[in-house]
């Protein structure tokens, strides 16, 4: 059985808690496996150990965070681990971080707070497209 | 290019030559007159002999003959004197012929002998001839010593022009050299200066001229040049004075634009975040004070669960109500908290700013700096036990300065906030390892400025972020702890003091904080 794998990173863990609540239907019926991270470097280190295991399909992150912040990691992400589609989910709607996100292959842009039934359509389109 | 020895060498050489060819002809010249000479004397004396012997030819008395021979120099003049009758028989002869060919002496002159052969007369009539063969010893002599003398002469002349030229060559390749050697000095040292007169003696006159004006154009040109680097520097001293200035004048008008974006901001910001707050704050308060009441609601929820767990629900349902629960819970505190953040980001916006214009008062520094970072530690304390700093406190008596004094103690609150929160920080990080925190707070007037240096040794600022904490919003502190709006809000009110913020880091030893007020507020106007 399939799992559509995301990946979620950003400092604020309200943010992780309410997505889980949110996305809970899914996970309950293992279509749908969330992993937490807090920050960037946590994700990185954690794809260097533990890629083989678990195939990260979706990074969905934030922006503004410490250690480093989500534009850069969608760099690093889609240089070394291409098959990782990366969504970006921030406060700061701005163009200037719009086009940067573009510039490293961002997938898509969501201004916070985040319209969770934009999220939902985007799950169900995967969920078909990966056929699970 | 030739040098003067060379040139001097090449005019001796022609000179030599042209006095050779010249007396060559004149020497020339001199032989034909001394040969024409000698044959003139050699005849006009043949013919007095030739008369001589007429009386003999006549009588025939060979005493006369030998007589008249006798006077005669047959060793070095005479070879040989004959004398014919008409019928061509030799009446007396002296010498005898030389071994020379005789058709060779029949020319007349030839180089050993001159020949004559004249007629003798008595009474106008032919009686016989005579022959008188002469040596040319006396010719060759006076030619030779004419030649040698000649040649003499020649080398005379010669060897004195080449000492003379030699002399001459000498003395101006010397004094030229002298003067080459010396003026090319003097393009080095300040030559003129050491200049003596009596050095020139050993010059020639026009020389000793050619030497002074080369030294009085050298000295000229010495002049010109000094005046030339004097004009040049007072040029360049007058260039880096009005680029001073300039500089000055622009470091100025930033300061002032600083200054009156700093103010711009503080009231602009103000005048918005109270406007903008006051709406944002009511839908906040509603948001607050719903899921206070979803609050009390699972709370009574969770009263009646026994009762739940001991009616007909299925498990499943128990489960999902359960379940439904808890995620209840944990989003109505969810908005409870974010409510609460964003009133306290709200306050801070709030803080940061004022929406009028304070004004300027004199106050104690030295009470404002020690009241506000004791204030600090204490409100540091209070959020944790363990919390400890010496602070050292470096502050003349009675500073007392110009401010907006809300502004500063603001800023100082903030300053000395984030020291404490960077040494708490490193606490935190070294955990077990011994680490003394400090704080060091120096202030020093000077002319210009109240300086005033807040140096911890927490953890410091990493290169890559210095640029940034000037940037409102940005932190590095969880989103609870800081709105990242403080280092901006010290910026703009050190502006507004006419000051300056400077921030000194090293990461992992810590941070020094410069905060300058300027010492002229107060008194403009």
């Amino acid at each position: 059985m399939k799992t559509l794998n995301i990946a979620l990173v950003d400092d604020e863990k309200d943010f992780h808690e309410i997505f889980n609540i949110f996305l809970r239907p899914y996970i309950s019926d293992d279509k749908v496996a969330v992993f937490n991270f807090l920050s960037a470097i946590d994700f990185l280190e954690y794809l260097e150990t533990d890629s083989h295991q678990v195939r990260i399909i979706i990074l969905l992150s934030d922006i503004n965070m410490p250690d480093m912040d989500g534009i850069s990691l969608c760099e690093i992400i889609n240089e070394k681990y291409p098959h990782i589609e990366t969504y970006i989910a921030t406060a700061y709607g701005n163009d200037e971080y719009k086009s940067k996100a573009k510039e490293v292959g961002v997938k898509d842009f969501f201004t916070k707070p985040v319209n969770f039934k934009v999220i939902q359509e985007l799950i169900e389109k995967k969920i078909e497209e990966y056929n699970i | 290019m030739y040098t003067i020895k060379q040139i001097l060498y090449r005019r001796f050489l022609i000179i030599v030559i042209l006095l050779a060819v010249v007396s060559l002809v004149f020497e020339a010249f001199q032989l034909n007159y001394v040969v024409n000479d000698f044959v003139r004397s050699s005849r006009k004396s043949n013919k007095i002999l030739a008369q001589a012997f007429e009386p003999f030819v006549e009588k025939s008395t060979d005493v006369d003959f030998k007589s008249i021979v006798s006077v005669l120099d047959f060793e070095n003049d005479y070879q040989l004197i004959e004398l014919t009758n008409l019928k061509g028989k030799i009446l007396a002869i002296k010498g005898e012929w030389p071994s020379v060919d005789e058709n060779e002496i029949v020319k007349g002159l030839t180089y050993e002998y001159f020949k004559e052969r004249l007629n003798l007369y008595f009474n106008k009539k032919k009686i016989g001839e005579i022959l008188i063969l002469r040596k040319t010893d006396k010719l060759k002599d006076k030619v030779f010593n004419n030649l040698a003398y000649f040649f003499f002469a020649l080398l005379g002349i010669t060897f004195t022009l080449f000492l003379l030229g030699r002399k001459l060559s000498l003395e101006v390749s010397n004094s030229l050299g002298e003067m080459r050697d010396r003026f090319s000095k003097a393009r080095e040292l300040s030559f003129y200066e050491n200049y003596n007169q009596s050095d020139q003696n050993y010059f020639s006159e026009e020389i000793k001229d050619l030497s002074q004006s080369f030294s009085d154009l050298i000295f000229d040109l010495k002049t010109s040049k000094n005046s030339l680097e004097e004009l040049n520097a007072e040029l360049e001293e007058r260039i880096r004075l009005k680029t001073q200035d300039l500089r000055h004048s622009i470091a100025d008008l930033k300061k002032y634009q600083r200054k009156l974006v700093a103010q711009e901001k503080l009231v602009s910001l103000g005048t918005l975040s109270a406007g903008v707050a006051h709406e944002i704050k009511n839908p906040l308060n509603l948001i607050a004070n719903s899921a206070k009441l979803i609050e009390n609601v699972i709370v009574e929820f969770d009263k009646v669960d026994e009762e739940l767990r001991n009616s007909n629900l299925s498990q499943s349902s128990l489960e999902s109500i359960d379940l439904g629960l808890s995620d209840l819970k944990v989003t109505t505190r969810i908005i409870r908290d974010n409510s609460e953040r964003a009133d306290s980001i709200i306050r801070s916006m709030l803080q940061q700013t004022r929406a009028k214009a304070s004004e300027l008062e004199f106050v104690n520094y030295t009470e404002m700096l020690t009241k506000i970072s004791s204030l600090c530690y204490h409100s540091a304390r209070a959020k944790d036990k363990s919390f400890d700093v010496q602070i050292i406190r470096d502050i003349p008596e009675q500073l007392a300065l110009h401010c907006y004094p809300v502004d500063l103690e603001r800023a100082l609150i903030n300053i000395f906030d984030n020291a404490f929160y960077a040494i708490r920080h490193k606490k935190k990080n070294l955990r077990e390892e011994k680490y003394s925190p400090e704080l060091v707070i120096r202030a020093v007037k000077s002319d210009d400025y109240f300086e005033v240096m807040i140096s911890d040794n927490g953890v410091g600022i990493s290169k890559d972020l210095r640029d940034k904490i000037f940037e409102p919003f940005f932190t590095t502190k969880p989103s609870t702890e800081g709105t990242g709006l403080g280092m901006s809000m010290i910026y703009d009110i050190a502006m507004s003091h006419d000051g300056d913020l400077l921030v000194d880091s090293i990461e992992g030893e810590g941070t020094k904080i410069t905060l300058k007020i300027s010492s002229k507020l107060g008194r403009e106007n």
